[in-house]
Parts: C-alpha cells; sequence; structure tokens
C-alpha cells in the first residue's frame, strides 16, 4: 500500500519538488504551506511520515514538532525535519524543548536537499 | 672724580683753589691765563671751570665765550673782585652758572660748586630720559610695525578665508583663504565688490540677518552654521559660515565673515559612505548565505521536475517545473541587480515630478497584497506639495521598499484583533524640503533591531530577507541629498520617514 507521506514548507517551489520526489518513488504527497494547514492535515490524514521545515516565520517549525511531539494520537509518527544552518544547534534546543522527554526527530537534512539524499533518508526511516 | 678746572693768574689763589678743591675730593687742573685754560679745557673736559674775570692776555669774559662755545653744558663760576658787578651781571647774561666774589670763602666756594653739580646732574639725567624715551618710542614704533605685521600675515595667510567689509558691505579685506574658496584674486575684489554679490539669493538675506541677530553668541563666540556661497564661476561651494560686526565707540563700522571650506570635509564624508557601504558588501558572503542557500534549493527542485518532466514527456510537470526555474532566476537576477545597484556610486536622475503621483502608484501596486492579508493602505498625500525635482524611479523603489516592508510588519504581527493598517503620507514642509512617510501598526521594532536595520545585510524576515530593501532605499535618499529616519515601539508599530531638498544639492 502506498505511504502517505505530508511536507510541511512555507515554500511553495520546494513543496513542488517534494511532491515530484515522492511521487516518483511511490508515495502519495500531502503537502502544507504553514505549521498551522500542516497539524490540520497531520490530523485529518495520519500520514506515515511527516518533513517538517524548521525554519519557518515565528519559529512555528519548532512548535509544529513540540505540538506532534506532545499529541498521543500523532506522536508516533516519523517526522524528518530539515534545517538550512549545519549545525546541532537546532537539536538542542529541540531537545531542551521537551523537558523530560528528550525526543529527537527520527531524521534529519540540511538544505538543499538532493533527491536522492531525500529518498535514502526516508527509506531510513519508513525502514 | 669730578674733574674741575682753575684759571687764574695768580699763583696764590690757584695754590689754594688746589689744595682746598683736592681736600673737597676734586681733581683739580690749573691754568694760569686764558689761553692755556682753554687749551686745558678743550683736552680735559672738565665738567665744572673756575675762572678768575680780571687776567691779562684773555679775559674770563672771552674764557666764558670760548668755553661755552666748545661746550655749552659746562658749569663756569666766575670769580670776580670788588666792583666787578657788571661783569658778573654779564658773565650771567652769557650763562655762567654762578660768580663768587674775591676773597673767596670756603662756604660761597662751596655752594656754588655744590649747585653746579646739581645741575650737571639735571642735565645729566634729563639728557638718559630723553634718550631713553626715543628709544623707547623707536621699540614701541618697531614692536607695533611687528604686530600689525603679523597680524596681517595671520589673516593673509589663515587657511579660512577672512572677508571683511565697511558700513556699507564694501569689500576691504579679502585674504588668501577667500581666494582659494571662491576663486576671485585679491585684487578683483577689494573695493570693487559689494560682500552681497558673494551668496547665492537667499543666503544673503539669512547672513544678513545672522550679523544683526540679537542672539546672544555663546560666550561672543560666534557659531558656524553650514551654508552655500558664489564662487567665481557661478559654482555653489558649501562652507562653513561665521560672522560678526564690528563695532568701534558703539558704532557699526564693518563685518567680518569667516568662511570654512566644506567642499574637503564633504568630500571625505562620500568617501566615509562608499567605504562603509564597500565593507557592509564585504560582510554580505556570509549573511546573504540563507537567502541564496533557498533560492538555489528551488533552481535545483525546479530543474529536477524539469528533467522528470522531459522524460515523460510531460507538459504540464514541465510548465511547473519551469515556471519555478523562472521564478528563481528571477530573484538571483534581483539579488544580484540590488548589490551591484548598491555598490554603485549613483547620480539620481533628476525630474520635475509629483511626489503624490509616485506615492499613489506605489500604493496602487501593494493594494491587492495588502487586502489579501487583511492590511488596509491608507493615503494621506498633501494637496499642495506641487512638483519636486527627483529622480521618480529612485523614490519608486525607496517608497516600494517601505511600504512592503510595512505589510510584512503587520503580517508577523500576532495580535488577533488589530486593524491592520499601512498609512502612507506626503507633505511640504515649512523649510521648503519634501517629505514622505510610511507607517504601520504593525510588529514593531526594539531598540537593538533599529540600531541594525540601516547597517550591513540585516534582516527578520529569516530567509525571505536578503537585508537589502532598506540599504538601498537609504542610499537612493542619500544621493538626493536627503535622509531617512525611523521611530518604532514593538507592538505598536514603526513609521519611517524620508526627507528630500526640493532641489537638487550639491555642485
Amino acid at each position: 500500500m502506498q505511504k502517505k507521506v505530508l511536507a510541511v514548507d512555507d515554500e511553495p517551489d520546494v513543496l513542488a519538488f517534494y511532491s515530484e520526489v515522492l511521487e516518483d518513488n511511490n508515495f502519495i504527497p500531502i503537502t502544507a504551506e504553514s505549521a498551522l494547514e500542516g497539524m490540520i492535515k497531520a490530523r485529518e490524514e495520519k500520514p506515515d511520515l511527516i518533513i517538517l521545515d524548521i525554519m519557518m516565520p515565528k519559529k512555528s517549525g519548532m512548535l509544529m514538532y513540540k505540538e506532534l511531539k506532545k499529541d498521543p494520537d500523532l506522536r508516533s509518527i516519523p517526522v524528518i525535519i530539515i534545517t538550512a544552518i549545519p549545525k546541532q544547534v537546532d537539536f538542542i534546543s529541540l531537545l531542551r524543548a521537551h523537558t523530560a522527554r528528550r525526543i529527537a526527530p527520527e531524521g534529519h537534512l540540511i538544505k538543499p536537499i538532493t533527491a536522492d539524499d531525500l529518498i535514502k533518508v526516508i527509506n531510513k526511516v519508513l525502514g | 672724580m669730578l674733574k674741575l678746572l682753575v684759571i687764574d693768574d695768580e699763583e696764590d689763589t690757584r695754590e689754594v683753589m688746589r689744595l682746598s678743591l683736592r681736600a673737597e675730593g676734586y681733581e683739580v687742573i690749573t691754568a694760569e691765563d686764558g689761553q692755556r685754560g682753554i687749551e686745558l679745557f678743550k683736552r680735559e673736559k672738565p665738567p665744572i671751570v673756575l675762572t678768575d674775570i680780571k687776567m691779562p692776555g684773555m679775559d674770563g669774559i672771552e674764557v666764558l665765550k670760548r668755553i661755552k662755545e666748545i661746550n655749552p653744558g659746562t658749569e663756569v663760576i666766575i670769580i670776580t673782585g670788588h666792583g666787578d658787578m657788571d661783569l658778573a651781571i654779564q658773565s650771567l647774561q652769557l650763562e655762567a652758572s654762578d660768580f663768587i666774589t674775591k676773597p673767596i670763602i670756603d662756604e660761597a666756594l662751596s655752594v656754588a660748586l655744590r649747585r653746579a653739580k646739581e645741575r650737571l646732574d639735571m642735565r645729566r639725567m634729563l639728557k638718559e630720559y630723553t634718550i631713553n624715551l626715543e628709544n623707547k618710542v623707536k621699540e614701541a614704533t618697531e614692536e607695533l610695525r611687528e604686530r600689525y605685521e603679523f597680524e596681517g600675515n595671520l589673516i593673509q595667510h589663515s587657511i579660512d578665508g577672512i572677508i571683511a567689509t565697511d558700513k556699507q558691505g564694501n569689500i576691504i579685506t579679502f585674504n588668501q583663504g577667500a581666494e582659494r574658496i571662491f576663486g576671485y584674486s585679491k585684487d578683483e575684489v577689494v573695493g570693487k565688490m559689494d560682500v552681497r554679490s558673494l551668496y547665492p539669493p537667499g543666503i544673503a538675506e539669512e547672513i544678513r540677518q545672522s550679523f544683526y541677530s540679537k542672539e546672544p553668541k555663546r560666550q561672543g563666540i560666534p557659531q558656524w552654521q553650514e551654508t552655500f556661497v558664489l564662487g567665481k564661476s557661478g559654482d555653489k561651494i558649501p562652507v562653513g559660515f561665521s560672522g560678526t560686526l564690528l563695532y568701534r565707540n558703539g558704532e557699526v563700522i564693518g563685518s567680518v565673515a569667516f568662511f570654512h571650506d566644506l567642499r574637503e570635509i564633504k568630500r571625505l564624508q562620500q568617501e566615509l559612505i562608499k567605504s562603509e557601504r564597500l565593507a557592509a558588501i564585504g560582510q554580505t558572503v556570509a549573511g546573504l548565505a540563507h537567502y541564496t542557500k533557498n533560492i538555489l534549493f528551488g533552481l535545483e527542485g525546479g530543474v529536477y521536475i524539469v528533467n522528470k518532466a522531459l522524460k515523460k514527456d510531460d507538459m504540464r510537470k514541465l510548465r511547473t517545473g519551469w515556471d519555478i526555474v523562472q521564478r528563481n532566476i528571477g530573484k538571483v537576477s534581483s539579488l544580484v541587480l540590488d548589490l551591484l545597484d548598491y555598490s554603485k556610486e549613483r547620480k539620481p536622475e533628476y525630474q520635475s515630478c509629483s511626489p503624490n503621483v509616485i506615492a499613489d502608484e506605489v500604493c496602487g501596486l501593494m493594494d491587492s497584497k495588502a487586502k489579501e492579508s487583511g492590511i488596509e493602505i491608507v493615503r494621506d498625500f498633501d494637496p499642495t506639495i506641487g512638483e519636486v525635482s527627483l529622480d521618480p524611479k529612485g523614490i519608486h523603489r525607496c517608497l516600494l521598499n517601505l511600504v512592503s516592508n510595512a505589510i510584512d510588519a503587520c503580517i508577523s504581527d500576532e495580535e488577533e484583533k488589530k486593524k491592520y493598517q499601512v498609512r502612507v503620507s506626503t507633505r511640504r514642509e515649512s523649510d521648503g524640503m519634501v517629505t514622505f512617510e510610511v507607517s504601520d501598526n504593525g510588529c514593531g521594532m526594539d531598540k537593538e533591531v533599529r540600531k541594525q536595520i540601516f547597517t550591513s545585510f540585516f534582516s527578520t524576515k529569516g530567509p525571505k530577507g536578503t537585508g537589502l530593501g532598506l540599504l538601498v532605499t537609504q542610499k537612493i535618499v542619500q544621493e538626493h541629498g536627503g535622509s531617512i529616519s525611523v521611530d518604532s515601539e514593538p507592538g505598536e508599530g514603526s513609521t519611517f520617514t524620508i526627507r528630500l531638498p526640493s532641489e537638487p544639492q550639491g555642485g
């Protein structure tokens, strides 16, 4: 059965790219242009994987991640976070954002991403 | 020891005088007749002479006359005998100092000598005094002349221009500094020009007013004000000006004005701005990394889609992909052009235009974007603003940048209940300057952000901002000779104000 992948990014061009790559690899792409839209679609569609841009305005990317991991319904969905800064800073602040539960994202990619890298990580995360 | 000459034909008299006078401390020389006496006088030059009146050969009167011929300052005391009253009086008329009668009483002699000495002293002192005085006058005159020359030099060689006028405004002093600044030679100006022709119209009046202003000058030191003067070739020269009226006995006798050549300073200021700008560009690479990475990602994504589309012969996908590629190439172009624009010295292409028309165009362009986000653009244009000389494309760019920022500020504000408004206003100020104002009631900026917005490539928009917008705006405004400033409160909004001169500035 085809797996559903939700991609959340405020750049429409990037979403177009993700959609293309996902379709090409037999996934069903679902896109959201904001954290708000992302949360709605996550609850509606219950995707098998979420690709989440951390660098969205007003820290909405990180906040969405936090919410995902807090929500019992959504917690189990694996998340690949996309950052632009090649440092571990984001992880640390993410980890610190979750006091008791040190929940690290299942996958992590640094922009700019090639199609191959994306598929490699998706496959790794989904096993 | 004072020298004393005694002339007497009687040897006894001579001896007695010699002895007693020596005892009194005089150096005594004697002669037995007038002739010898004169010879001795010429040789020894005694200041005091005692001579008998009645002598064979040259008598005392003759001796007296001769001595007075040789040295009128000599004290000559006549020794008379009984019945020589006439001779005594005659001798006095011939300027003998005194006479004593025979037989000579010591007392009388002493007194006569004392008086003679006193007179000698007085005369000497007077002479010294006079010489002294003459010397002093000579010195004072010399000093005065030196002073005069020195100050003349000071004025001449002062780097600042110094122009002094008489009561009517005719130029009487025009130093080398002034020659340098104005381009006229002294000869072309002194006595030939009214100082008013050196000032551009309007400014002459301002300056005249500042001369007569009742404002107390701080501690008597005139203040510098920046203004323009007219050079020989009609060019406007930026100067620092300071002037004052000159008074004597409460009446105005003329004026003096000082001019600081600001061309060099202005040139250096321009250089500084230019080098700061280039330094800012130097910092660009790191600053723009974010922005460029995003564009590259977009480009690569687009290319990927185009390739897939070509492989599958899918026109729709091709269009989608190609759109993305084009859009991102457009972004790269804009960025490069902005950078190039920013680094180049540009002279505004001045045209006479209406600021209101430009502002209206910009509002029109941004109306739909604003409406999409629930923001109202309010136009507040000054109907009396008239036409202004400026570069319409440049100003259009500035306003577009400010309005776009204002809209972004409203969008990123988190208040749910605010009615967002971006107000664009134009105004003609009382000093002739033209003002553009763009204000919003969006998220505002704190002091930290405000400090950075006009320096280097700073953006609050994350990967979407280049940080170039305001810098380019500021550059365009500066090239017009204007200024841009901002007022802001976090949570309340910001107001950006551009002030432009209504006439192109600088030569």
